[in-house]
């Protein structure tokens, strides 16, 4: 019975939206701007480029149009129901309120499951159309394929062992007498290994690095590696780099790649399959070929250092899994804006659910206040005592943390845009957290409100 | 006996003025005056890590949040005078006296206009308060800092107690006092510097920013015509949509004309249509110094004028033939 | 049906009173009011506007919650969702959802009840045809004229069979006929043995339909009672004939002023304009 009626009132929900125009326009809407963004958006003129596009502009942009209108039908739907008093037809039936939120709830999820599915067919139709119909050469575009359209799982270097550099250069600074007085022995030791680990990632011309991976045994090999990249420069002009990948180690066979590279671009090196057979420990060393005095000095960057990327899935269900994900999100929104519109009128359940987005929008700011501890970093001299009024806007803000934190790291679409595997993890985070227990909480809310309030 | 213009006059002065009353009173104008004013003060205080461009941050996000809630409160507004008006009836009632509907439609627009001005100018005096207590060196005002904390508290208490005793909405008078105590905190701040130490009165103030304000003003003016033109037909979800797409593809008008270059007068055509916002656009012209200028403002004036009564002229042909 | 003592409404010393937003009372809207519906009766709740009627209601339905005192529906608080089963409500305004047909809405609120299939199918396409919208069934409510959306509120308000109806102003923006069938459904529901409440300003058609009658002033029951006790005028006695002659009337005239003093009134029984216009609009055939 409860089944019937919450069913009931989902598929009014459905209907009404239907009806009354809005699933139509928001259908013109993100058909517009699916194909239309990628068309105004020039990217670096190859397909690689263009591919990244579409991929990240797009689901940007379902993602953005999604929240917004999910968090506006659920505040204003409610909310103006109670306004015109249809609502009064409908509690005055055998309906207890709750079946009447997850009602709502339901139906208003059915709406984002056909958008969004909507969403990922244009998406992955648009990026194999632009692959499958480029100009370029079949290499590039098989490259391009082999990078995009298989999801990857990023496997992180090795560790290398510090252990014996960290020694030698704990005995250089207890040789010179310069050891701060004004830091723990473990937190010195943490800034050797910062200086250690800086000084084996800087790359002078001529020099080179070397990077270890493991792979996990279950890989099946046959299947193309990608390396990805990145280096920087201490200088300001960015002229390209020319360098030799080598992969391998000797006594065995050794495969030689020569690359020009710009400092501060990612950069996708193909592993051919042949190259990396037979052995699950993959190693690769960098060698700069420029050995001119006045070259620029290149480092790679210590928080983000090279990743392998092996294939484990398709880009369909990769797609898929992130815009589970993504819906997961929805399903939050869809509570928290129910919720507003319990309580609030429908201009002001509107406004609010609008500033929460903005909250959510900046959770990587929050993060970063919560998890540093400081507003603002002095340019000079030591760190400014904190107040109580720094202390209580801190706790605030690590408040905000604990709800927004999953936020960004439930977040499909960078791991989209570059080929990576939206593992099961987040997307079983994502059900857990997003549409399990944050939506529960604001349901949980949301309902005793809906139940103390009077509609008279 | 009174002329018909007089009469006419005075039916516009109380339309206009119900309107605005009407508009003043609403929750979600309050939320929006505010959240720009929040927005406008705080987010150049807390977002650090400009070394040195502070205030130029501060003057950038002032006035794109200017545009943005502008835009908001614009459509919101607009929306709510007159679709909603013609939705719920109560339109009937005033068409049933003796007033014309050229009179009804321009005094909604004056109305949301008036509150616009109001917005402008609680846009301004946050402007030039987030200028002034941006954090230099990476070092706050801590006078500064006391005073605004104290300016919520100064306005919503005694908007608060009006409530209680008299049981009149808090909105407005909460609105106007906070209005009134930023106004007050810019005076007294503009005569004091960073370490507390009495200057001359004005100097501490950056006062090229209020010109800039009112330049986004007289744009988010032509907004309001196209609001009130839209909502004569359309709901508060797809006036302010169209208001975005308009003032983004505004913003970027000169790309567009590029893009569609292939295709005969489609650039000028679109150039014609499309409100012109970079006009509007001040950051750039505050950049380096600059100033802007009252002949600056008057060019943008005089073609806000001509856009909006174009824009006005096709909402009223779409409202004059509307059956209730 | 739960219900104690034959009672289907008992309100006792019930009332409420809306507080502003710093919690002050503002207006005593119901103030310690006594009231027992019985069942398979008509009750007429009257007042003027603001006297309190819309609020008892609402807190007969569990939309409003009672400040103080002690009321029961169906022998249960109002706010127990498993009483609404038995309850129907038409409210004084359509609140319909406007993009749906009529059709549509009585479907809807009838899985809302728990009707399904068959039972449901058929309740429903009795009640569009009884409340005469079976041309309009397919069309969206929001092109309906107001006396047809009140069809579709009256409809909805009878889809569960329930034991007891709450109408808030049920003639209202409806045609003579259709005002007269309105009020004969509800006696036929009544002889059924359902129990009727109804507010309403029509005080003629309450006359005519209601068993008892309450008076609301200021939030207040000022009156009572069975409607024949409260019309009755104890002082004054009315005599019916069938037209006598001139000279058979002056005598009984003569005759009753000798023996009490008092010269009678004396005039033609009428009828109410309802039945003239009735009578009028049914005699006359349709036009072609």
């Amino acid at each position: 019975m409860m089944l019937t009626r919450t069913i009931a009132i989902a598929w009014l929900t459905i209907r009404e939206a239907v009806r009354s125009k809005l699933l139509l326009s928001l259908t013109c809407l993100l058909v517009a701007g699916l194909f239309g963004l990628p068309m105004l958006i020039a990217g670096d003129n190859t397909l690689e480029g263009k591919v990244q596009v579409i991929l990240t502009y797009t689901l940007a942009f379902a993602t953005g149009l999604l929240s917004l209108t999910t968090l506006w039908t659920a505040c204003g739907g409610l909310s103006s129901e109670i306004q015109d008093r249809r609502l009064y037809l409908v509690l005055t039936k055998p309906l207890h309120r709750h079946e009447l939120w997850l009602g709502k709830w339901l139906g208003i999820m059915g709406l984002n499951i056909a958008l969004m599915g909507l969403s990922g067919l244009i998406i992955s139709a648009m990026t194999h159309h632009a692959i499958r119909n480029s100009g370029d050469s079949l290499k590039i575009k098989r490259q391009v394929s082999e990078q995009f359209l298989l999801a990857r799982l990023a496997v992180p270097p090795l560790t290398p062992d510090w252990s014996q550099t960290l020694s030698a250069a704990t005995q250089r600074l207890l040789q010179s007498g310069r050891i701060p007085t004004n830091m723990t022995p473990e937190a010195i030791r943490q800034k050797l290994i910062e200086e250690i680990k800086i000084q084996h990632f800087t790359i002078p011309p001529g020099g080179g690095v070397q990077f270890s991976f493991q792979i996990p045994a279950k890989f099946k090999h046959g299947h193309d590696l990608l390396l990805r990249y990145k280096f920087d420069s201490t200088r300001p002009e960015r002229n390209p780099v020319a360098a030799q990948w080598t992969i391998g180690t000797a006594p065995g066979p050794l495969t030689h790649i020569g690359v020009t590279n710009y400092p501060g671009i990612p950069a996708v090196l193909v592993l051919d399959a042949q190259s990396t057979a037979g052995s699950n420990l993959i190693t690769v060393a960098y060698q700069r070929q420029d050995t001119q005095s006045q070259a620029t000095l290149l480092f790679a960057d210590t928080t983000q250092e090279p990743e392998l990327l092996m294939p484990c899935g398709s880009f369909e269900m990769n797609l898929i899994r992130g815009l589970f994900v993504i819906l997961c999100r929805l399903a939050f929104l869809a509570a928290l804006g129910l919720t507003a519109g319990c309580l609030l009128s429908t201009p002001v359940a509107l406004f609010t659910a609008f500033f929460i987005l903005i909250l959510m929008a900046s959770a990587g700011y929050v993060e970063s206040v919560a998890t540093t501890g400081v507003f603002y970093i002095p340019h000079e001299g030591p760190a400014l005592d904190p107040n109580w009024l720094d202390r209580a806007i801190l706790h605030i803000f690590r408040g905000f943390n604990v709800i927004t934190h999953p936020l960004i790291q439930l977040d499909p679409a960078p791991l989209l845009a570059s080929g990576r595997v939206v593992g099961g993890k987040m997307v079983l985070l994502a059900l857990g957290w997003l549409a399990g227990l944050y939506s529960a909480i604001s349901a949980l809310i949301g309902i005793a409100l809906f139940n103390r309030r009077e509609l008279g | 006996m009174p002329s018909v213009m007089i009469i006419r006059l005075k039916q516009f002065v109380a339309l206009a003025g119900l309107a605005v009353t009407d508009l003043f009173r609403q929750p979600a104008t309050f939320i929006l005056v505010l959240a720009n004013i929040a927005c406008t003060i705080l987010v150049p205080l807390s977002v650090s890590h400009q070394l040195g461009q502070q205030s130029h941050l501060a003057v950038d996000s002032s006035l794109a949040f200017e545009f943005v809630f502008g835009l908001l409160l614009t459509g919101y507004a607009a929306c709510s005078t007159l679709h909603d008006e013609c939705r719920s009836g109560t339109i009937l009632i005033v068409f049933s006296k003796p007033i014309g509907r050229l009179t009804f439609f321009l005094a909604k627009f004056t109305a949301v206009a008036l509150l616009l001005a109001f917005f402008v100018f609680c846009s301004g005096v946050a402007t030039l308060l987030a200028e002034r207590l941006a954090p230099q060196n990476f070092e706050f005002d801590p006078l500064g800092l006391k005073l605004l904390m104290a300016s919520p508290f100064l306005s919503f208490i005694p908007a608060g107690l009006l409530n209680y005793r008299s049981h009149r909405s808090f909105v407005p008078p909460a609105l106007f006092l906070f209005a009134l105590v930023l106004s007050v905190l810019v005076l007294i701040l503009s005569s004091f510097d960073r370490e507390g130490h009495r200057v001359v009165i004005g100097s501490m103030m950056d006062w090229r920013l209020l010109p800039a304000c009112l330049l986004e003003g007289i744009a988010l003016l032509l907004l309001a015509a196209i609001a009130i033109s839209l909502s004569t037909r359309l709901a508060a979800p797809a006036t302010v949509s169209i208001l975005l797409v308009l003032l983004f593809a505004g913003l970027i008008s000169d790309y567009l004309a590029e893009l569609l270059q292939g295709i005969p007068l489609s650039g000028s055509v679109l150039q014609a249509i499309l409100p012109d916002i970079q006009n509007f656009w001040p950051a750039d012209k505050l950049a380096g110094g600059g100033v802007i200028s009252g002949r600056m403002l008057g060019h943008a004036a005089l073609y806000a004028a001509a856009y909006s009564s174009g824009v006005l002229c096709l909402g009223y042909t779409a409202f004059r033939n509307k059956q209730f | 049906m739960g219900e104690q003592n034959g009672l289907v409404i008992e309100a006792r010393d019930l009332t409420k009173v809306f507080r502003d937003f710093w919690h002050r009372p503002r207006v005593c809207a119901v103030n310690g009011i006594d009231l027992e519906i019985k069942q398979g009766e008509i009750f007429g709740l009257l007042g003027p506007n603001g006297s309190g009627k819309s609020t008892t209601i609402k807190m007969i339905l569990g939309l409003l919650y009672p400040t103080s005192g002690h009321l029961a529906v169906l022998g249960k608080s109002p706010r127990d969702v498993a009483v609404k089963a038995k309850i129907g409500f038409m409210p004084e305004e359509s609140y319909l959802y406007k993009y749906l047909t009529a059709v549509e809405i009585l479907n809807f609120y009838a899985a809302l009840y728990g009707l399904s299939g068959r039972i449901k199918q058929e309740r429903v396409k009795n009640l569009i045809i009884q409340v005469g919208l079976d041309a309009a069934r397919n069309r969206p409510i929001g092109e309906f004229s107001k006396g047809m959306a009140r069809r579709v509120g009256l409809a909805q308000c009878l889809l569960n069979d329930p034991d007891l109806i709450l109408l808030d102003e049920p003639t209202s923006g409806l045609d003579p006929i259709a005002c007269r069938e309105v009020k004969d459904l509800l006696l036929s529901l009544a002889r059924r043995g359902k129990t009727i409440l109804i507010c309403s300003h029509h005080l003629a058609d309450m006359q005519d339909i209601c068993d008892r009658v309450a008076i609301l002033l200021n939030g207040n029951i000022c009156a009572q009672g069975a409607v024949k006790e409260l019309l009755v005028n104890p002082d004054t006695l009315r005599l019916s004939l069938q037209s006598p002659s001139r000279e058979q009337l002056t005598a009984i005239l003569t005759y009753i002023e000798q023996e009490t003093g008092q010269r009678p009134l004396v005039d033609h029984s009428g009828r109410t304009l309802e039945s003239v216009f009735i009578e009028t609009v049914t005699r006359r055939p349709a036009a072609p």
